[in-house]
């Protein structure tokens, strides 16, 4: 592993150890470049996992202090947990389900495609599939997605059963048990998965695709890569000419340290890059950096979600085995017959039983209630995500007096839902349930959204520097050595699971870093 | 689980009896006493009367028929002990019971379950009730000794995983074809 000083301006600094910042770290590496990669949380190995949900969550999760507001059902049930992310080595990528779909052409297109739509903030991507796909196929054999390159889908639990049986009643075509980030046998190094069922709480065998042993321990094994963990980053420091000089963060101690930077990387996923931004204004940039538009921190999206859950006469143990095993991909056309533009996916989902209780209807009690936890072992589920619309005021803004542990304002998450949103989450709710009705369901429970796990567009990119907050490349309009690298830089949402595409965008965002670095342009 | 724990009959004959005796008061010590399991919780802040109508509410609020008493008083335990530590919360439960008594005209506890539950919903959402909701969200769903009842396995990395341990022994539902559900490997 690398040391770089902290007065070597010759590296990139990487904020964020995720899908994004992970990937693109490794990128970088394997290119000769040199990288500081600075992680907010706690380094931990597979043996540190927990099997227990509440245990794993304490360990993972983000738990810094953040606020809420708006309509959405989340601002009421959750008021400090907007969203539920990782702070930890490998970022989300710990916590995630590993589902990896690629954005189809027409959602790339979303203005063009759907046309105005009321209240959306609605833009085209400045790229197109056509672009991603070479970075596309790149992704797909790095994370060994299934059903692709060769490599066989997983097995279908029992969850998948019911699921494939309902769907295929009512007659949907494209049911299957998904393209996962999770290897069906031994590939790269990684076993097999074990159908352990705890996904979300770290995958214990290590078949699930996570920054936190792929790319990092390949970045470190070239030499080039400084991971500092429990690194905090506070602020974004620039120069006289307004390029960015390197970054000021906290250690673990909470002792401060400015680290300098030829290029500065920002990867803390939707809610504290546009944040970091914000904290970094100064004289020059009084709006935060990257924000002569105005965009930064705005047109959140979190996808459209919600869950189904269905009770049935016979045992179902929807827990075993993989937590997302199947989809099915009929609804993710944009079809406006149905009553809203965009389309969703249905994938199936399960929580433990400590999960269930806090999230199947968060504040509700009595007999329906506990009836249908009762019934948990006889109980099948699904999750629905979804294109939402990017809406100027659903933003991520800095709080005018809470202050975290650093001493920086903690981050507010404004949210409502638009129109489009709750017309496609009820034709969802309502196409879930005729599922689970075709496969004998008892009883149909529809489960609000849970906090984001897909956090997006809140620095997006856009062919017009007026319009977002990035180009094509992640690349800043205002300033051209900051880049973001993570979620955040989505023009739209899309139907999709994002993390496939955040992967994509770092790789090729690496391929253009270099090159520029090479060409002296940054 | 269905199919688990003690069968209808046998927790109707012990039930009753069960909560009846759940609180007993000795040398000034309010203690949560099951005999039959010899479990058994001294309190801190919590009176008899507190206690009891807490170990009401909870049941009332997640009901369960199979599961047993001492499993909500855990939950009235937790309640106690997180009071022990904070002068409001304490206050707030106290206040609580006081004032479904009130609203009762009453011992709340001695109204009809139907009415006891009436009052309950006319309470939801206040300070007082949200405690005691919330705490049972994690006394009765995270407590591990609960979960066979659910049917809730828990850790499996340890066993293997469920790979070989029926992660797709449905066998109610056709199988679905190999090339939407591969075999495992
Ligand atoms: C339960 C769950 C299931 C999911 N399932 C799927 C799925 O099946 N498919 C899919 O595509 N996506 C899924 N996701 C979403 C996926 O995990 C995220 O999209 C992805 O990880 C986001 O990548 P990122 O790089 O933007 O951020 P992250 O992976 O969240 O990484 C950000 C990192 O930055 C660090 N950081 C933040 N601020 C700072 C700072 N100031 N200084 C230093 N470090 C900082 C954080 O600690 C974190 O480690 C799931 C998410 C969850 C929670
Ligand atoms: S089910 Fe598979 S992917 Fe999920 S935690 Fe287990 S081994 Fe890992």
């Amino acid at each position: 592993m690398a040391n770089i000083d902290f007065n070597d301006n010759t590296a990139v600094v990487i904020i964020g150890s995720g899908a994004g910042g992970g990937t693109l770290a490794n990128e970088l590496c394997q290119k000769g470049i040199k990288v500081v990669l600075l992680e907010a949380g706690k380094h931990l190995s597979i043996a540190d996992f927990v099997n227990d949900e509440w245990p794993s969550f304490s360990q993972l999760a983000w738990l810094d202090k953040r606020t809420t507001s708006g309509n959405w059902r989340v601002a009421k049930d959750f008021p400090n947990l907007p969203a539920w992310i990782c702070k930890t080595v490998g970022g989300t990528t710990t916590h995630w389900a590993g589902a990896s779909l690629r954005i189809q052409d027409h959602e790339f297109r979303a203005e063009t495609h759907y046309g105005k739509i009321d209240g959306a903030n609605l833009i085209d991507w400045p790229i197109t599939l056509n672009d991603l796909e070479p970075y596309y196929a790149r992704a797909e054999d790095k994370m060994g997605v299934t059903r692709t390159n060769g490599i066989p889908g997983l097995p279908g639990n029992n969850n998948f059963k019911v699921m494939y049986a309902g769907a295929k009643k009512l007659g949907y075509k494209e049911v299957h048990t998904g393209r996962m980030a999770i290897n069906s046998r031994p590939r790269d190094g990684r076993a097999a998965c074990q159908q352990i069922g705890f996904c979300f709480q770290g995958c214990k065998s290590g078949a699930k695709w996570s920054t936190l042993y792929t790319e990092i321990p390949a970045a470190e094994a070239t030499g080039q890569l400084d991971l500092r963990s429990e690194s905090h980053v506070l602020q974004i420091k620039h120069d006289a000419t307004g390029k960015v000089s390197g970054v000021l963060y906290a250690d673990k101690d909470g002792a401060q340290h400015l680290q300098q930077a030829r290029i500065v990387c920002v990867a803390g996923n939707s809610i504290e890059s546009p944040r970091l931004l914000l904290n970094s204004a100064s004289s020059l940039y009084p709006d935060g950096l990257a924000n002569s538009s105005g965009q930064v921190g705005r047109n959140y999206m979190r996808h459209t979600t919600g869950s189904v859950y269905a009770t049935f006469e016979k045992p179902v143990h929807m827990y075993r085995g993989t937590t997302m095993a199947g989809i099915i991909a009929d609804e993710n056309r944009h079809d406006t017959r149905r009553g809203f533009a965009g389309g969703y996916e249905m994938e199936t989902l399960s929580l433990g039983l400590p999960f269930m209780a806090a999230f199947l209807d968060p504040g509700s009690s009595g007999k329906k209630f506990s009836d249908a936890l009762e019934d948990y072992a006889h109980m099948a589920g699904m999750w629905i995500v979804g294109e939402d619309m990017p809406q100027e005021n659903n933003r991520v803004t800095l709080h005018a007096t809470e202050k975290d542990q650093h001493g920086q304002p903690v981050p507010n998450v404004h949210f409502d839902d638009h129109k489009n949103d709750i017309a496609m989450r009820n034709h969802a709710y309502q196409q879930g349930k005729l599922v689970y009705e075709a496969a004998g369901a008892k009883t149909v429970l529809e489960t609000p959204p849970y906090p984001s796990t897909h956090n997006l567009g809140t620095n997006r990119m856009s062919a017009k520097a007026g319009d977002g907050v990035c180009n094509g490349f992640g690349q800043t309009h205002d300033i051209k050595n900051l880049f973001i690298s993570d979620g955040s830089q989505f023009t739209t949402g899309a139907a999709e699971n994002p993390t496939l595409t955040i992967v994509t965008l770092a790789i090729r965002q690496a391929d253009y870093i270099a090159a520029e670095m090479n060409n002296k342009n940054i | 689980m269905k199919n688990e724990g003690l069968n209808r009959r046998q927790f109707l004959c012990h039930s009753g009896k069960a909560l009846a005796g759940v609180v007993v008061a000795s040398s000034g010590v309010v203690s949560l006493v099951f005999p039959a399991t010899g479990w058994s919780a001294p309190l801190a802040v919590l009176d008899e009367h507190e206690s009891k109508t807490l170990l009401h509410m909870t049941r009332l609020l997640y009901p369960h028929d199979a599961v047993e008493d001492k499993f909500y008083a855990v939950v009235v335990k937790a309640l106690d002990t997180d009071a022990s530590t904070a002068e409001d919360k304490a206050q707030q439960l106290k206040e609580g019971v006081k004032n479904l008594d009130k609203l009762a005209n009453g011992n709340w506890r001695e109204l009809s379950t139907d009415k006891r539950n009436t009052m309950l919903k006319n309470i939801e959402g206040t300070a007082f009730f949200e405690q005691v909701r919330s705490k049972c969200i994690t006394g009765i769903y995270n407590n591990k000794e609960l979960w066979p009842h659910f049917g809730y396995e828990g850790a499996s990395a340890k066993h293997g995983g469920y790979i070989n341990r029926g992660f797709n022994d449905l066998d109610w539902l056709p199988e679905p074809p190999e090339e939407a559900s591969p075999k495992a490997r």
